[in-house]
């Protein structure tokens, strides 16, 4: 891979993934962190477009299934990754690009994007990406200020081999968008009253357990429609369907408050989003310093660095 | 202990995050004191419209914070932070020990350089 550009790493963070979707101009999807893997955990959160999946990236894992050459690349857009520190925009833009669902609005900045690249090879999809000014600002924006700019000569142990790739439905099938494989990896077909998300469940919790095993952190999302705009669609069909019958239930007035308790916790989560980015975004270099001081005239500085040298040999290298 | 020395790189010294160690109840406690805590606010993030604003606590206890805190802990034991040290008008003892890349010494430095300051210590903007 050459260098890492001007991309910044960004965390993976359902907030962080959001806000980027938004800033590329795109309508109707955000992204939710998945906890747990059961049954139940997407019966709140449909429709679920695409999941974006994050691991440890080890060398050399072969690709499970074939890796689709043919005719459908024109189809589906897949990019192959040119530089590092990219994947996660390029998972959450492969889903993205490949989404055919009413609710998804890509807006023009995706639209140029995908109009622009889908004549060109994989590679040259990946440099398109990569030479996108207002998706690598975009990008950027997200990721934690830096302090200043300096080297580091050690790279941090969270850093290192982390990778994103998405997977999703296309016409039918399943497939894997890993930027690294030379294309996407066709998963077999999904039924026609079949759930995608029963035929994608197995295959993750196959790697979630090869993961946990090795201890491996990994980290799942979901890329669903805009969850306030679900609950506002859901009230106004409640709201008509009364009108229409002329009458009001109990029932209905109780979903409709519990839709408008989901709507202000929605906002709510929203609110926090743009709070935690206004704190990755902020220059804590003064405060630090300033603290530094404060501890240093209370003499209370090498007593706390002993006491975090004690803890760090406690918890062994590493 | 022995291990603080010339820890440059060193093998056998635990690497110590800033993040962790400035979340402590007793950095907490001591930067939350008024005079102190007057010191800091100018410095918080702001707050988005409806939220309420950070406090030197949910400073410290923020994980964007203790990121921070690790960055500048990995730049200033790489060596790489005299420069900017110099830019917060910090004395050129505490600059040349933040060039060797010890915190300890680092520290050792700052706490000097506050008690040889103190008497006339209104000024740390």
């Amino acid at each position: 891979m050459e260098s890492a550009g001007d991309w910044c790493l960004i965390e993976s963070d359902p907030g962080v993934f959001t806000q980027l979707i938004k800033k590329f101009g795109v309508k109707g999807v955000q992204v939710e962190e998945m906890w747990t893997f059961d049954d139940s955990i997407f019966d709140n959160l449909r429709p679920v477009h695409g999941l974006i999946f994050l691991f440890k990236y080890l060398q050399h894992d072969e690709p499970p299934h074939p890796v689709v050459k043919d005719s459908r690349l024109e189809k589906i857009y897949f990019a192959k990754q040119v530089i590092n520190n990219a994947c996660a925009t390029q998972a959450v833009v492969s889903l993205l690009l490949n989404c055919n669902h009413p609710d998804v609005i890509l807006g023009p900045e995706l639209t140029k994007l995908k109009e622009f690249s889908m004549s060109f090879d994989p590679r040259m999809r990946g440099l398109t990406l990569s030479n996108s000014q207002t998706i690598r600002s975009a990008h950027n924006s997200m990721s934690q200020q830096a302090l200043f700019e300096f080297d580091p000569k050690v790279p941090t142990k969270d850093e290192d081999a982390y990778h994103f790739i998405g997977y999703m439905p296309i016409d039918g099938r399943l497939y894997e968008l890993d930027g690294l494989r030379e294309g996407p990896i066709d998963h077999g077909p999904i039924a026609p009253e079949q759930d995608w998300l029963d035929v994608v469940r197995p295959i993750i919790v196959s790697r979630i357990n090869v993961y946990t095993e090795g201890e491996i952190h990994f980290n799942l999302m979901a890329l669903v429609s805009d969850r306030k705009m679900i609950y506002e669609r859901q009230i106004q069909a409640l709201m008509s369907e009364t009108r229409m019958l002329g009458m009001e239930t109990d029932d209905v007035d109780v979903e409709i408050r519990r839709l408008r308790m989901l709507i202000e916790y929605e906002d709510a989560k929203m609110l926090r989003y743009n709070q935690e980015m206004l704190r990755r975004r902020h220059n804590y270099l003064p405060f630090i310093i300033t603290l530094l001081k404060i501890l240093a005239e209370e003499k209370k500085l090498s007593p706390l660095l002993e006491k975090a040298k004690e803890r760090a040999l406690k918890k062994g290298p590493k | 202990p022995p291990e603080g020395e010339g820890a440059v790189g060193g093998s056998g010294a635990p690497r110590v995050e800033l993040g962790a160690a400035l979340a402590t109840p007793e950095v907490v406690s001591t930067a939350s004191e008024p005079a102190n805590s007057q010191r800091l606010a100018p410095h918080l993030p702001p707050a988005p419209p409806a939220a309420p604003q950070d406090d030197v606590r949910t400073t410290l206890l923020s994980p964007q914070f203790a990121q921070a805190a690790n960055q500048f802990s990995s730049a200033l034991t790489s060596g790489q932070m005299g420069p900017v040290m110099t830019q917060f008008g910090l004395p050129a003892d505490v600059t040349s020990a933040a060039n060797t890349g010890d915190m300890q010494a680092f520290f050792k430095a700052l706490e000097s350089a506050s008690s040889s300051e103190s008497g006339k210590s209104e000024g740390d903007r």
